[in-house]
């Protein structure tokens, strides 16, 4: 059987039930109507808060400044604050040459469930987010450029009451009226850096000369002229040709004239050679001139009267190239000094000089006996050149000290046992190629020999040594130079040595030289009587 | 005997680079090259065996050596002297820290410098002005006079004259102050100009006084060497 009821079965439930189901029917239509904007949804939910949560949001209303409030503070604010909104910090960077780092990525917002929130921090947060949309939108907005001297608006700020003193005293009528040009002589562009960005017509914050950007390019090719490109031209040639191997000149000479070389070389050479193959000794030697030979016979003057183991300083600075022509006159002097039983003490500034010392005594005395038995002392090189020869010359125990002397001392040896002083030396010769090494001895050490200084020198140094045995006071006693000088002071000793052996080669060389200086002045002289060649020829065959 | 055979080895070797080097008379070649190369490389290195043997080695490195063992052949105070400006010099080899050493060559150039001027003063300048102001021996003159050597007097006379006349000369045509006159270009005075002349000619007498004893040199070092070539030979054919 079926029951069917014509009731409506809502009917039938129990009271307590449709007042639920009622409830229940009501409820989603609430939820379903919007939002009152004037609202804030915090307010829903005031009923079920807590008294103590309720203060503190009647404490935050109470704190919070109306709208009239912070209209007036902001129009108080526009005489030292922009109006226009702050630009964002990209806008607001220095532009550099350089690409900006980016330290830190954004950060995303991250929406919050604003269900979690609580209703007193949503209505805060509303009227946060409510704010920053409004100045979101005022960036996306044209900028508004903002002067610097905005004028206030009279109605914002209330006249002043002066009281009636400062009234009396107040100089109206003569106050200087203010100058309206300076608007117009300051920059009109917008300050773009420093704490007045976004300001116009203000002084520039920082000066022109710190601000940055990209240089300025300029352009690289030289605007020279003719003449410069035609020097330049020149000078890449002259650099050019440095690198460039230099050609022999050697095989540019002209036949003729490489014949004219081999002719006075041979014409030389057999007028040296032919005296030394025979061993002629037909040719004079020099007379004995006390006069014109004043310098030798002084040396051996002094050397004649010196008494036996007499010691003798000897510095020998004699070059390799020059040792042929000091052999014979040092060979000459030295065979003087060692006949008088002198004490040899050599020493030398240059490098090889000991050792060319060496060769001179084992080469030409060695018959001395002194030589023979080695009795001599040999100091060896004095390094440091000038500066060396005056530390020797002031104390010369203490300033030599080489290889050859640090084996066994030589200051310890007899010859040198009373020497404590360059003066204590009875002699001091310097054998010399050089006039520089002369002159140093002579500058450095003559002041310090009160018996003055001996010279034995080349050829080529004799004119520049001369003039110190004229100087007043004289400080060069004597002085022996080349084969002359040799062959006159074996003629003073009546010995034949070196100087004699050299003797007629010398002068028969001498002579060919001088006969074919003649014979070159000649021939130039008659190649200069020709008639010249024209100049444009002359210039087109070198072409 | 191997010495003498190393000696006459020796010597035929030298008379060989002789006559490689005079060939030069007659023209450049490859060997001679070879030979100047040789010399030079020669002389550099005997200057460098030098510098180590007698100056480096027993001013340096052993008197360090011996104070590292405890013996000290100079003082401690010259010991560290030596020590400290050697190593500072030896900091001249590098580009970085080369200016370490420039107090060393400074105090190098210094005292060079200062020696050479005092020097140049004290023995060469001074006793020359000396000599130059004594050109008229008043007193020898007198003195010869007095004795009837009218020919010595005269001559101290004309010496002097020819001393002065060209040490004045010599001088002038060191000058090179001038004047300019008007649009002409500046010239010097008529005096010194007559006396610059004067002077060069002293100053080519000077040059070919020097030319000439270079000659002289050149010379005797062919008449030596020559000698030597006659000497070997003569050795060689066992006269």
């Amino acid at each position: 059987m079926s029951y069917q009821s014509s009731q409506d079965p809502e009917d039938r439930l129990p009271d307590w039930l449709k007042a639920l189901r009622k409830r229940q029917s009501e409820e989603p239509k609430e939820e379903a109507k919007p939002a009152q904007p004037s609202q804030p949804p915090a307010a829903e939910g005031e009923d079920t808060e807590p008294t103590w949560l309720r203060e503190i949001r009647e404490r935050h209303r109470r704190e919070q400044p109306t709208d009239e409030e912070l209209l007036a503070e902001e129009r108080a604010l526009t005489d030292t604050q922009p109006t226009a909104p702050i630009k964002p910090l990209e806008k607001r960077r220095i532009e550099t040459p350089f690409e900006p780092i980016e330290l830190e990525k954004p950060v995303e917002k991250i929406p919050e469930p604003v269900s979690k929130i609580p209703d007193w921090l949503t209505l805060d947060e509303h009227g946060e987010s409510s704010a920053a949309e409004e100045t979101a939108d005022e960036f996306t907005q044209p900028e508004k450029r903002t002067p610097a001297f905005a004028d206030m608006e009279a109605e914002a700020l209330s006249p002043g009451e002066l009281p009636s003193w400062l009234q009396a005293i107040r100089p109206s009528e003569t106050f200087p009226e203010e100058d309206n040009r300076s608007e117009e002589m300051l920059p009109s562009s917008e300050e773009t850096a420093g704490p007045l960005a976004g300001l116009v017509g203000v002084l520039p914050a920082e000066p022109e000369i710190v601000q940055f950007g990209k240089p300025p390019v300029f352009s690289a090719r030289l605007d020279v002229t003719e003449s410069q490109a035609r020097h330049a031209a020149a000078f890449s040639r002259l650099v050019a040709a440095e690198g460039r191997p230099r050609e022999d000149l050697g095989r540019q000479v002209a036949l003729p004239t490489r014949v004219l070389n081999w002719i006075i070389s041979a014409a030389v050479f057999l007028a040296v050679l032919f005296p030394l193959i025979v061993q002629s000794q037909g040719t004079p030697r020099p007379e004995v001139d006390a006069v014109q030979f004043a310098a030798s016979t002084n040396i051996f003057n002094a050397i004649d009267v010196l008494p036996p183991n007499a010691p003798v300083l000897i510095a020998f600075e004699v070059q390799p190239a020059l040792y042929g022509e000091l052999s014979a006159p040092a060979a000459a002097v030295l065979s003087h000094l060692l006949d008088k039983q002198a004490r040899l003490v050599f020493i030398s500034t240059q490098p090889t000089g000991p050792a060319l010392a060496d060769r001179l005594l084992q080469e030409h005395l060695s018959a001395a006996p002194s030589v023979a038995t080695g009795d001599y002392v040999n100091l060896g090189y004095l390094s440091g050149g000038m500066a060396a020869l005056r530390s020797f010359t002031s104390d010369p125990r203490t300033a030599t000290l080489s290889a050859a002397a640090a084996v066994q001392n030589p200051w310890q040896s007899t010859s040198l046992l009373a020497v404590g002083q360059l003066r204590d030396f009875a002699m001091v010769f310097v054998i010399t190629s050089e006039a520089e090494d002369g002159r140093a001895w002579i500058e450095q050490a003559g002041s310090s020999l009160p018996q003055g200084l001996y010279i034995v020198g080349s050829t080529q140094s004799a004119p520049l040594l001369k003039p110190y045995l004229l100087s007043d006071p004289p400080t060069l006693r004597g002085l022996v130079d080349g084969f002359g000088g040799a062959t006159f002071y074996e003629r003073l000793r009546n010995t034949d040595g070196l100087g004699r052996t050299y003797w007629d080669a010398f002068s028969y060389g001498l002579g060919a030289i001088v006969l074919l200086i003649l014979l070159g002045g000649l021939y130039s002289r008659l190649i200069h009587l020709r008639p010249e060649k024209p100049a444009a020829q002359t210039e087109g065959k070198s072409a | 005997m191997p010495s003498d055979l190393l000696s006459q080895a020796g010597i035929v070797a030298a008379a060989l680079l002789t006559l490689i080097t005079l060939s030069y008379a007659f023209g450049d070649h490859p060997v001679f090259r070879i030979v100047l190369y040789l010399f030079i490389g020669i002389a550099a290195g005997y200057a460098g065996a030098i510098a180590i043997e007698d100056v480096i080695l027993p001013q340096l490195v052993f008197p360090v050596l011996d104070a590292w063992n405890g013996v000290f052949q100079i003082a401690p105070a010259d010991l560290i002297v030596r020590v400290v400006l050697s190593a500072l010099l030896l900091l001249k080899l590098s580009p970085r820290a080369a200016n370490l050493g420039n107090p060393v060559t400074a105090l190098l150039a210094g005292v060079g410098a200062a020696l050479a001027i005092g020097g140049a003063v004290q023995g060469t300048i001074l006793p020359q002005v000396g000599a130059a102001v004594t050109t008229f021996n008043a007193a020898q003159f007198d003195l010869a006079m007095q004795g009837g050597h009218y020919g010595e007097s005269i001559q101290v006379v004309v010496e002097g004259t020819i001393l002065l006349l060209a040490t004045v000369s010599t001088l002038a045509y060191f000058h090179f102050g001038a004047t300019a006159r008007g649009s002409q270009p500046p010239l010097r005075p008529i005096v010194v100009d007559g006396l610059a002349w004067v002077g060069s000619i002293f100053i080519v007498i000077t040059l070919a006084t020097l030319f000439a004893g270079v000659l002289l040199a050149a010379l005797s070092a062919l008449i030596e060497r020559l000698s030597f070539l006659v000497g070997v030979a003569n050795m060689l054919m066992g006269q």
